[in-house]
């Protein structure tokens, strides 16, 4: 156990350090909510429009709002793997927002990457949840995500380690990587990915861990609270 | 009756579903019957035909010679990058299995079925060395996977699967040789080679409906679903994929409970798989 606690990652953090979080809302004139979110050199920002009028009534639900996710990265055309990300993020967003309140209108959400260095669709999840808030869209909690990867260890090829919020660097010397969502308010698992080989006690190794990062739904709650309130409260 | 299904879905659902059966006669964890067959696309380098209940995909691999590419392939080596892979995947759902799709562009849904498959493609490790052309790996064998779905009756992600995984066990290379650097003959005298495929995929997938989880879901079943669990293991029964998403959300015992239905599958697919 000890020597879990002295390993340091290539970039100076420990083992289950998150990367510092920045935020800022309401930034687009336009959009009915917006939020950037940054951690470190990852920099998402998000907009929403919502409740709108549905763009094509293909799309139309009688029963409740349409929820539409679109993902541009930094760079190039979206890809297939875009289109991936999308759904996750569409996925994750769509189980916190009362969709049943306004029937036959759609919530637009537009993601706009400014720079990817690992753990984008966590990053993007949480800028989309800041921009709801921001947008005033009902939603019955907070989501939050959060990425998780294991990587060999050089001193003994047996063991993994896991490491939390790894950076481009690190993913691309991961072995496994899985992306969990969490809801504020329930326990359960709102979305989950893994990419890569892992075993199912790693996988649940991962599970616990992520539990544990309640600080990136504790830090939406802050940053609310002091768009709300002021800096000074 | 059919009207109360056409009117109510869900709640024809519910009066089923409270018994634990389902409206095709299935028990919650009932599959359908799957069915694999190989080698049915003469003209392809690869073919199978993967049916489960009504859902039917034909899988077909075309095998091209290209050069090496001049970048060093261990340090692109990353496991989200599928790009240095020599196996490229391609799902077609046309509005010929399903009047959802539509012919002109691919759906989202396609979309991201191919990024998916396309990203458990290293999850084979087939090795390098399985697609030189000739002895020294100067040229290298490039294949194109190609799904069609013909009929799509739910639990497309399953048979995706299956079916690039029998297609390429079923495929096989001929060895080459090349001349004046550039021209390439195959060498008709050697034998064909077959690939190395070292883990299978087993894949197992679940919808959820209210507090209910059905395995192998068909589409009516999928339409109602709040929530999809797709989980792939390996013959270790390792984690290769796993996938939560919908607008509900599942709890870790509900999550161990599927992983153990899918791990109980996995020796029949093996089986399944061999035998073909």
């Amino acid at each position: 156990m000890v020597k879990k606690q002295e390993f340091r990652r290539l970039n100076g953090r420990t083992q289950g350090q998150l990367r510092s979080m920045e935020s800022e809302q309401s930034l687009l004139n336009k959009a009915d909510g917006s939020a950037k979110f940054s951690q470190n050199k990852t920099s998402v920002l998000a907009a929403v429009y919502g409740p709108i009028e549905v763009n094509s009534a293909r799309k139309e639900k009688i029963l409740k709002s349409y929820v539409e996710v679109t993902f541009t990265p930094a760079l190039g055309n979206t890809t297939y793997l875009d289109k991936e990300k999308e759904l996750l993020v569409k996925n994750a967003v769509e189980s916190v927002i009362l969709t049943t309140l306004h029937p036959r209108t759609q919530v637009s959400v537009i993601i706009q990457v400014y720079s990817d260095d690992g753990s984008i669709v966590s990053c993007s999840i949480n800028a989309a949840c800041l921009a709801l808030l921001d947008a005033g869209i009902e939603m019955n909690g907070l989501i939050g995500s959060i990425t998780l990867m294991n990587e060999d260890d050089d001193e003994d090829n047996n063991k993994c380690l896991m490491i939390v919020d790894p950076d481009l660097n690190e993913e691309n010397n991961s072995k496994a990587m899985a992306i969990f969502a969490f809801s504020s308010n329930s326990n359960n698992i709102v979305m989950s990915k893994t990419i890569g080989t892992l075993t199912e006690d790693q996988y649940f190794e991962c599970l616990k861990a992520a539990r544990g990062c309640d600080s990136i739904i504790a830090y939406m709650k802050l940053a609310v609270k002091n768009r709300i309130m002021g800096q000074n409260n | 009756m059919e009207a109360f299904q056409k009117i109510h879905p869900l709640e024809f659902y519910r009066k089923f579903l409270i018994r634990s059966v389902r409206p095709d006669g299935r028990s919650l964890n009932d599959t359908r019957k799957t069915t694999i067959s190989t080698g049915s696309v003469t003209t392809a380098d690869g073919s199978s035909f993967v049916k489960i209940g009504n859902t039917s995909v034909v899988c077909g691999v075309r095998a091209e010679v290209g050069e090496k590419p001049s970048t060093d392939k261990s340090k692109l080596q990353s496991i989200n990058n599928h790009e240095n892979s020599n196996i490229f995947i391609n799902i077609e759902l046309g509005p010929i299995c399903s009047n959802t799709f539509s012919s002109t562009k691919p759906s989202d849904m396609a979309m991201t079925l191919c990024s998916r498959l396309n990203s458990l493609i290293n999850r084979l490790e087939i090795p390098d060395t399985d697609f030189y052309f000739d002895e020294e790996g100067k040229a290298l064998w490039y294949l194109y996977v190609d799904i069609y779905c013909l009929d799509y009756d739910g639990n497309i992600y399953d048979a995706a699967v299956l079916s690039i995984l029998s297609a390429l066990k079923n495929v096989k290379l001929p060895k080459g040789i090349i001349e004046n650097n550039d021209e390439y003959y195959k060498d008709l005298e050697q034998p064909l080679r077959e690939l190395n495929i070292k883990h299978y995929l087993i894949p197992t997938s679940f919808s959820v409906i209210e507090d209910y989880i059905l395995s192998d879901p068909s589409l009516e079943e999928e339409k109602l679903s709040t929530g999809t669990i797709n989980i792939t293991y390996n013959e270790h029964k390792e984690i290769c994929l796993l996938l939560v998403t919908g607008i509900n959300s599942i709890s870790e015992s509900n999550l161990k409970e599927c992983m153990k239905k899918a791990k109980d599958r996995c020796q029949y697919i093996i089986n399944l798989i061999n035998t073909n």
